[in-house]
């Protein structure tokens, strides 16, 4: 890919938006400077749905185009401190590409120079450490790697990259965000759109992105927002401060003097961001007094879009939000891992777990399987991998160190291992009898699974040809039958079923309940009295997970 | 004088048992479709277990009224005899404070010691059981509560439900809630902890429950008595009074069916095991 054409340019930015959609919590969470008040995910997001639902409207067919009408509805519909500078970004971008058909390798570098210069006049003063910085460390690797490469996907890589680079130097630069324990919103803000558009044009999915970033307490997941954490210390001393008023409006007149509205308002106020021209002027200030900033902008012209929020109270709330997360932990709680809607709701009905999705072809991450244990609020978790592959990540994940909880494994590498687990499982018992009781009851189940080859090949000694179905006893290959049911009943034989047995039946997505039924009369047959239970579990790829118990 | 015991009708000593022990025994109340019954008296078992199961409208039941209990202490002081009441968990039912109220009403030196028993059912039974053995030698009715209190410990039950409907329904769950769900058929076990209801296990089906009532039960100890409970199937009572048969001998068994009260809470099918300690 040589060049973005405006389409293209305009995909990439979209998915941009979404990927911050995604993070709009997590960057909330991480607001710590200049006020620690939660908004700048929102801010920066609302600013930037007016310039992508612009886009929709438009008929933009040009690159040029698109970045014009991008910096045009984020200039009509900025808010807060980061959402101005990110419109000013836009703006920087969209002059960098004015006239410009395509975006080719040094429209982007010239594009990310412009906006850089934008993002950082548009501040009375200019901080490093900041979203500014992010933005600049791009227009720099930009211009390097132009001389070497100049082909668009890489290069937007390169940028993606710096971003990513200048996001983690943010805290060596600036010490709140130290103290705090962060990396700085507003940057994660720009990385996260290069991000989602990076994904987007190398042909990924955004809707359920990670991008790993991480701060000084670990990964983040996007999903989960107690994995976003702030120093205690840093949250005590923010609510004791006093943060005074934003206060923002457009000043609408005619030969307006912006260079002089900057330095009039410098004198009063606090966390300037400033833009506009001789016609229209956006102001954003932090004030102790609201009322000085409009009695002053209001003999300049007609204000417009006036908003002023209290942010020590904004303050009170992101902290308070932050200290529940941070609460101390009691009682006792499931995790489990499961492959399908039918387990999951199983897992939950009978024990309470939290279910993480995940199985065979689609592993958890440590992060998930973390963040879950923090959701469920309890002091000591018991994690349920449920699957020989998730087994590792498991234990992974129960070897961090944590100082709220404790996290257990049992080892469940079957899901119907894990549901006789949770059926053992008693949120009013101790943790060491609960592991004791969960490890018998695993001890006790013979796990039988079927599922399709997908090749020609010889396991354990037994030929199987693609399509056939094997019916694999505690993860051996058993059997191979040219039905999903024949490969069942097979490897039930192999059993030695009595009547004091209990079957449980799991059956997958592509199964239908009246094959299920004329199955397990047939189960039935082979030892009169038998129980067998049938449960819906919808996980894909297996038709049957059968529990002999 | 002689000390007497007191017992309220959760205790599920049918008449001729409640005589034998020269017990009293003071009914609780089950309302069903707006009618009153006094448990144990008004309606069989049989019949009540009938109309639970047909439904549609759910029993509820009352402790027992102060004014029962005052009648009932009245005709015992008024032998000259001296009482010990002994009743049913305070966490599950106010009967503790009615007999409490009735004891006030009848005057502060009124000779009547009232204990929460902490369980129910059986377990209440063999309880009242062990202190209407004892009472005789006791020389005042405190002295009589404060051997039935040191004793309590030495007592405890195990149940197995069908279902955990009607107690949830009941709004008795207590901790059992934990168990709660219902994709998968399980005869939940619950016990008594402090009084409240308390999940143990859950066993896929009968004969798994019924097996761990029987090794749960031995896993407390050499015992000195057994008690059985039942609600709807006698011969689950008798088979586990068989499995259980080398633990006590057999005339120190003693089976009770759960009543109207109780089946109101543990529902059709249910069954239970007492045992209390040996020493």
């Amino acid at each position: 890919m040589q060049v973005l054409n405006g389409s293209e340019l305009a995909g990439a930015l979209t998915a941009g938006f979404h990927c911050l959609q995604r993070y709009r919590d997590p960057i909330n969470a991480l607001n710590v400077y200049p006020v620690p008040d939660g908004d700048t995910g929102t801010n920066m997001l609302l600013t930037m749905r007016a310039g992508v639902e612009k886009l929709a409207q438009s008929e933009s067919v040009t690159a040029g185009e698109v970045a014009f009408q991008m910096a045009d509805g984020t200039f009509w519909e900025a808010r807060g401190n980061s959402g101005v500078i990110l419109s000013q970004f836009f703006k920087g971008i969209a002059t960098g590409l004015e006239g410009s058909e395509v975006c080719a390798g040094s429209d982007l570098a010239r594009a990310f120079r412009a906006a850089t210069d934008a993002a950082y006049k548009s501040v009375g003063n200019p901080v490093e450490g900041t979203m500014l910085t992010v933005i600049r460390y791009v227009a720099e690797a930009l211009e390097s790697s132009l001389q070497q490469d100049d082909n668009i996907l890489s290069l937007w890589a390169t940028a993606y990259q710096a971003s990513r680079d200048a996001l983690d130097a943010t805290p060596s630069m600036l010490a709140k965000l130290r103290e705090a324990g962060v990396v700085d919103a507003g940057g994660m803000g720009i990385v996260v759109i290069l991000g989602g558009a990076y994904l987007h044009l190398t042909g990924e999915n955004v809707e359920d992105a990670d991008l790993e970033l991480a701060t000084a307490a670990g990964q983040i997941d996007p999903s989960q927002l107690d994995t976003v954490s702030v120093e205690s210390d840093f949250l005590d001393s923010s609510v004791e401060s006093e943060w005074g008023y934003c206060t923002q409006f457009l000043i609408q007149g005619e030969n307006l003097d912006i260079e002089r509205v900057r330095a009039e308002l410098a004198e009063k106020a606090e966390s300037l961001v400033i833009v506009g021209d001789d016609r229209f002027i956006r102001v954003h200030v932090h004030m102790e007094d609201p009322g000085v900033a409009l009695t002053y902008a209001v003999e300049l012209g007609e204000l417009d879009q006036i908003k002023i929020d209290n942010m020590s109270l904004q303050n009170q709330d992101w902290a308070s939000g932050h200290q529940e997360r941070n609460t101390p932990k009691s009682g006792i709680a499931l995790v489990a891992v499961a492959p399908g809607d039918g387990l999951a709701q199983l897992f939950t009905d009978t024990s309470g777990a939290l279910v993480v999705s995940g199985g065979q072809t689609m592993n958890p991450s440590v992060a998930q399987l973390i963040g879950a244990a923090e959701r469920s609020g309890a002091e000591d978790v018991i994690l349920l991998p449920n699957n020989k592959n998730v087994a590792i990540t498991a234990t992974q994940a129960a070897e961090r160190e944590n100082e709220t909880q404790r996290l257990h494994v049992v080892l469940a590498t079957t899901v119907q291992q894990g549901i006789a687990a949770a059926l053992a499982f008693n949120s009013q018992a101790p943790a060491e009898q609960n592991l004791q009781a969960m490890n018998e009851a695993i001890s006790e189940v013979v796990s039988i699974e079927v599922t399709r080859s997908i090749r020609d090949t010889t396991l354990g000694g037994i030929e199987v040809s693609e399509g056939d179905y094997m019916g694999l006893v505690d993860g051996d290959l058993a059997v191979v039958e040219n039905s999903a049911e024949a490969a069942l009943l097979a490897s039930l034989t192999g059993c030695e079923l009595t009547d004091d047995h209990i079957v449980t039946i799991y059956w997958g997505v592509d199964t239908d309940q009246e094959t299920v039924e004329a199955v397990a009369a047939e189960v039935e047959g082979q030892a009169p009295g038998i129980q067998v239970d049938l449960v819906y579990g919808g996980q894909p790829h297996y038709p049957y997970f059968v529990s002999v118990e | 004088m002689a000390v007497r015991i007191v017992t309220d009708s959760t205790s599920d000593l049918n008449p001729t048992q409640a005589q034998e022990l020269g017990v009293t025994v003071v009914p609780a109340n089950v309302i069903i479709d707006d009618v009153t019954y006094r448990d144990g008296l008004d309606m069989t078992s049989d019949e009540f277990y009938r109309r639970l199961v047909a439904g549609p409208s759910l029993p509820t039941t009352s402790q027992p009224s102060v004014g029962t209990f005052q009648a009932a202490y009245q005709e015992i002081l008024d032998q000259g005899d001296e009482i010990v009441s002994i009743h049913v968990s305070g966490k599950l039912s106010g009967t503790v404070n009615s007999a409490e109220q009735a004891k006030a009403s009848l005057g502060d030196d009124a000779p009547i010691a009232v204990v929460d028993s902490g369980g129910t059912s059986i377990a209440l039974a063999l309880i009242v059981a062990a202190a209407a053995g004892t009472a005789g030698q006791a020389s005042s009715c405190q002295e009589a509560a404060e051997e039935v209190l040191r004793n309590l410990p030495r007592t405890s039950a195990v149940f197995a439900l069908d279902t955990l409907e009607y107690l949830q329904k009941g709004g008795r769950i207590g901790k059992a809630q934990a168990f709660v769900g219902s994709l998968l058929s399980v005869k939940p076990i619950l016990t008594l902890v402090e009084g409240e209801v308390h999940p143990l296990e859950r066993p896929r089906n009968h004969q798994r429950a019924m097996r761990r009532l029987a090794e749960l039960t031995r896993e407390k100890g050499p015992a000195s008595r057994l008690g059985i409970a039942y609600s709807t199937d006698e011969a689950w009572a008798s088979e586990l009074q068989a499995s259980l048969a080398d633990v006590v001998s057999a005339d120190q068994v003693m089976t009770v069916r759960f009543g109207p009260a109780l089946g109101t809470y543990v529902g059709p099918r249910a069954v239970g095991v007492a045992v209390t300690s040996a020493g």
